[in-house]
């Protein structure tokens, strides 16, 4: 569950409510009417006779007209006013680069490809594992350090085009390399059994991915997207879908547009394709991650506690 | 004579079926594909027949050279100098260089010579086409013999197989699957032939049934001609009439195909081109060649009868608007026969509707066509738009004031002043799509020209486009609802300013169509807040059509039931409609499943069931018999319920993400109980048609006669006889007013009226 209700949610609810009232307002009025006044139930003497080629004798009645125009004006505006404040959310005020997590969306036919504008990095600890696995990763330096001195565990790493593997012994282990912090590193640490204990992966900035997106939790995430052509075909319209915040924008050829969204836990979610784009519009989807975020201080996102 | 025709047809006939099959070569091995082969050895999938040397993608004119091998490991060749194999290839493009005492050219393609037969694999040089966009085919067919040829009867333990390698130029698009020409032309030309064999059997059937003693051909022609030829609107209104339920069934079967690949998660029922055009041809079809030809049916039939004309403004022209439909639907449709139709949805949004050349990421070959149908679809609402407009301006009866005309001619009047002052944006855009396709400007392009351009265009004439085959629908209801309760319309004043209104605002609200399109945000705010002033003429109407019901006698005839259907389901279409311009909602819900059960409440539980309504309340009026009231009900009944049924839970499907326009989905996504349970209702749905299809047929012969008035109505087309003669008034008629006085308005309706400054005046005048 999010922490914070989502902004289309609450606007759905108070819509759906308007909706009920008025449906029920008009049903049961037309279903009272249809039973009640129906031929045989009615004295049809008392009615105007309809003479063919003749413009009957007109019926209305100020007040009541009067009143069907005045409360749904009413209701119309206060439903704008509920709208208004969404206007905002939804394309208001996005927020600055600098606060938040930025990536670049690049969409073709029929592939989302992702660029990060600052590296992101997403740990994970196997099952079982008791003791806190902390790594650090510089220009220099790989460092490992756990708190329990009992357990021999070996790391591998790749980073680009380069690899290696050292032990870490007594619960620490400092790695003295040359890391290319613009390529993507990875390092997985396995016990003395060869069971993977911990997997680290850092996506650099810069790093191109295809196919799925990494933000971190309770951060401002903004994507700015671009449609690009692919071989002989124009680049065409897409739309970006993330059904889990309710947000979705057109990526058009030749323009920049964005979208923003606050992820409030972690976990995996769908990307889709929700503008026509040609054959494989229905199979123009991915996934998207959202990892822990130590700075947050929501248990859901993997921070405070 | 004739008989001498029939044969030289049935040659031209048998020749043209036997042309595929001369292309069969000498030395032993067929040419096509699917040929047998050849005819002096066994195929055999031992043997496997390569060319070694191809390059993944030519460059243009290099030179490759390429090793032709037949191996089977279970035929052994015999010796160096015995017969050991052969081969055959044929390419498709550029030039081969080999050495001429082994290789030989016959029949367009090389074989060995009689010296070559002693090898398994031939060294070839390959030049490179100059056109790197094209993609070359080498067909090879090797044969491995086993060298016991004596004499003549050497063949026993050969065996032979074929491949086929294709190769792309460095700058082709993906290698496509050809499409075979010629079935497609057969293809095209057997189902034209079918389609107009089985209509000039039903005419003739028509024809024979009316009259069985009198029959002959003679007669049927001059008959067949009269209707072919008509200009007066009642014969163009039924011609519209059927076309408009021809292309509803045709849209509807499209629609039911297309379900039946929804109905379970990755289905491959269709193939992703063929869904993405049969869905795409079903919005076309059902918008432009069924909703709005019925309109166009009904407002020819009755509304010179309601305004008392005899006819409308320029009866030919009308026949002309009438006859450019056929020709654009043929051309919207031509695609379809090629498996090239237009794929690009009914709003067609550049730049996908204007790529060309990228094979199977850019459109089909035939929206060229499509597009052209458009601009036809266009041409033919125009001329129809003009003559409704003049028809009212100056053909009324006497004392059809403006105030004085009936509710169902007012919503004509509206509709067609809607579609008049939004076409020429559709043809715009449409034209310069068009010109984008076939001589490459660059309207829409995305390096200099804008492709968010044509999305305006297009829901310029869009949005009002949903308002003009809705607003008859209003006219119909209030017609019918006032008739069954036995008494006027309440409100008639505010009902036409309500139908006016919607008009007008009509107008400022396309833009909710676009609100994630990358539209400027100062606009999306204006269109939102339009969009929401819609419901209030439109409250209006539904108020005042309740408020009609109240006190009077209603009839539960199988109109009064549609049009109370309607009033349900464009009830409930409505509301749905006010969650789509609340930007926060939208977000979520635009290209949803949302949208498209919003859509279908509007449009076929506004439009669809308002025009049912109206066939089955002026069915008696153009037969002069009442459609069956049993069958009319069961058409309902079945209708209704499957109807809901099949489109409510579009709205849940939307509410849990699944995107429209979609091939398919997966399992996890778990569409695919609702999914299932809709498709079985949406043949449900369609089926129940076929009921309401042979009402019609059946009530023409077997219906309750019905007199000129047989509702109760008070319109003018109810004084005239069922159905009218021609021209349809003798004279002009006279319209009475059972108001004594001038009818004293109320305060609103009075400062609407001096604003629109209509009205009074004109009935001053008479």
């Amino acid at each position: 569950m999010a922490t914070e209700e989502l902004a289309w949610k609450t606007l759905y609810n108070e819509f759906m409510f308007w909706s009920i009232i008025v449906g029920l307002v008009v049903f049961v009025w037309m279903i009272y009417a249809i039973l009640r006044f129906r031929q045989g139930m009615v004295d049809e003497s008392t009615l105007e006779k309809l003479e063919p080629g003749t413009f009957p004798k007109e019926r209305d009645n100020l007040r009541l007209e009067a009143a069907w125009v005045i409360i749904p004006s009413i209701l119309v505006a206060w439903l704008c006013i509920l709208s208004w404040t969404s206007l905002y959310d939804a394309w208001g005020y996005p927020p600055s680069d600098e606060e938040a997590f930025v990536v670049e969306v690049t969409a073709t036919q029929w592939n989302w490809a992702y660029t990060y504008t600052e590296p992101i990095v997403i740990e994970e600890v196997a099952d079982g594992v008791f003791y806190p696995i902390h790594v650090s990763v510089s220009e220099g330096t790989i460092l490992v350090s756990t708190s329990t001195v009992d357990v021999n565990l070996s790391a591998t790493w790749t980073n680009g085009p380069a690899n290696g593997q050292f032990n870490i012994s007594s619960g620490l282990a400092t790695q003295n390399t040359v890391v290319d912090l613009h390529e993507m590193f990875s390092m997985t640490i396995s016990d003395e059994d060869g069971q993977q204990v911990y997997s680290y992966e850092r996506y650099a900035a810069q790093t191109a991915s295809s196919g799925e997106v990494f933000v971190p939790c309770d951060r401002d995430v903004k994507m700015t997207m671009t449609s690009e052509r692919l071989g002989e075909a124009d680049a065409v319209l897409h739309a970006i879908f993330l059904p889990e915040w309710g947000v979705k924008e057109d990526v058009v050829p030749n323009l920049d547009t964005i979208i923003y969204f606050h992820p409030y836990e972690t976990g995996t979610y769908d990307v889709v394709c929700a503008e026509y784009c040609g054959m494989r519009h229905a199979y123009m989807t991915g996934k998207i991650t959202v990892v822990a975020n130590p700075d947050s201080d929501l248990e859901s996102c993997g921070g405070g506690a | 004579m004739r008989r001498r025709a029939m044969i030289l047809l049935a040659l031209i006939a048998i020749a043209l079926i036997a042309t595929p099959q001369f292309h069969a070569s000498p030395g032993g091995i067929g040419s096509t594909a699917d040929d047998s082969g050849c005819f002096c050895h066994t195929q055999d999938s031992g043997t496997e027949s390569t060319i070694l040397g191809l390059p993944d993608s030519f460059n243009a004119s290099a030179v490759y050279n390429l090793t032709i091998t037949v191996t089977n490991s279970e035929i052994p060749g015999a010796s160096e100098t015995a017969n050991m194999g052969g081969f055959r290839l044929l390419i498709t493009g550029g030039t081969l260089d080999f050495d001429q005492t082994l290789i030989q050219v016959v029949e367009g393609g090389l074989t060995h010579t009689e010296l070559g037969n002693d090898y398994r694999s031939w060294e070839v040089t390959w030049t490179a086409p100059a056109d790197d966009t094209k993609v070359v085919e080498f067909t090879l067919w090797g044969n491995a013999v086993n060298g016991n040829a004596n004499g003549v009867s050497g063949n026993s333990g050969d065996g032979y197989n074929g491949a086929t390698y294709q190769v792309a130029g460095l700058n082709a698009g993906p290698i496509e699957e050809t499409v075979d020409a010629k079935r497609a032309m057969v293809v095209l030309m057997t189902a034209i032939l079918l389609v107009l064999t089985l209509m000039g059997l039903a005419a003739m059937y028509v024809f024979y049934s009316r009259n069985p003693e009198g029959f002959n051909m003679g007669n049927f022609w001059g008959w067949l001609r009269g209707w072919l030829t008509t200009t007066d609107h009642k014969g163009v209104g039924l011609l519209y009439l059927n076309f408009g339920l021809l292309f509803f069934l045709v849209g509807g079967l499209l629609a039911l195909l297309f379900r039946l690949q929804l109905a379970l998660p990755m289905n491959d029922f269709l193939t992703e081109k063929e869904y993405n055009s049969y869905f795409t041809m079903h919005g076309t079809t059902m918008v432009f060649l069924a909703a709005m030809p019925m309109i166009a049916g009904f407002a020819n039939y009755i509304v010179p009868l309601q305004i008392g004309a005899q006819d409308l403004a320029f009866p030919r022209v009308n026949a002309l608007g009438f006859w450019m439909l056929p020709f654009a639907a043929f051309l919207l449709y031509a695609g379809i026969f090629s498996g090239e139709s237009g794929d690009i949805t009914w709003v067609m949004y550049p730049p996908y509707s204007t790529s060309t050349g990228g094979g199977d990421m850019s459109s089909n070959a035939g929206t060229t066509m499509f597009v052209a149908g458009m601009i036809m679809l266009g041409a033919s609402s125009t001329l129809s738009g003009v003559n409704f407009i003049t028809t009212f301006f100056t053909m009324r009866g006497h004392g059809v004031s403006w105030m004085k005309m009936p509710l169902f001619s007012w919503s004509i009047l509206i509709s067609m002043f809607m579609l008049f002052l939004s076409l020429p944006a559709l043809i715009i855009g449409v034209l310069m799509m068009f010109l984008d396709r076939t001589i490459g400007s660059v309207f829409f392009a995305t390096n200099v020209g804008d492709p968010i351009l044509f999305q305006h265009l297009f829901w310029f004439f869009g949005h009002p486009e949903v308002y003009v085959v809705v607003v008859p629908a209003f006219g119909v209801v209030s017609e019918v609802l006032a008739t069954s309760a036995r008494r006027s319309i309440f409100g008639y004043k505010s009902m036409v300013y309500a139908m006016a209104g919607i008009g007008v605002v009509g107008f400022i609200v396309w833009g909710h169509h676009m609100l994630t399109s990358g539209m400027d945000p100062e606009l999306r705010f204006l269109m939102m807040a339009a969009t929401m002033l819609v419901a209030i003429p439109t409250g209006i109407k539904v108020f005042n059509w309740l408020a009609t019901l109240w006190g009077g006698a209603l009839v539960f005839k199988t109109h009064t039931l549609w049009a109370l259907g309607f009033l349900v389901t464009f009830t409930l279409g409505g509301i749905s409609g006010m969650f789509f311009p609340v930007a926060g909602l939208d977000m979520y819900f635009h290209d949803t499943y949302f949208v498209v059960a919003h859509f279908h409440y509007v449009f076929v539980g506004g439009v669809v069931f308002g025009l049912f309504s109206a066939f089955y309340y002026w069915y008696p009026k153009w037969t002069g018999r009442k459609m069956n009231e049993k069958l009319g009900m069961l058409h309902f009944l079945t209708s209704f319920v499957s109807y809901n049924a099949a489109f409510w839970p579009m709205h849940n499907l939307g509410i849990m993400g699944m995107p429209r326009r979609t091939h398919s989905y997966t399992i996890e996504s778990g569409y695919g109980e609702l999914n299932y349970s809709i498709t079985i209702w949406a043949f449900i749905f369609g089926l129940s048609q076929l009921i309401m299809v042979w009402n019609m047929i059946y009530s023409q012969k077997r219906g309750e006669p019905a007199g000129p008035d047989p509702w109760g109505g008070w319109s003018l087309e109810w004084s005239t006889t069922s159905p009218p003669p021609t021209p349809s008034f003798a004279e002009i008629p006279i319209q009475k007013d059972a108001n004594t006085e001038a009818h004293r308005d109320g305060m609103f309706v009075r400062g609407v009226k001096r604003l629109w400054m209509i009205g009074e005046k004109k009935e001053a005048k008479e």
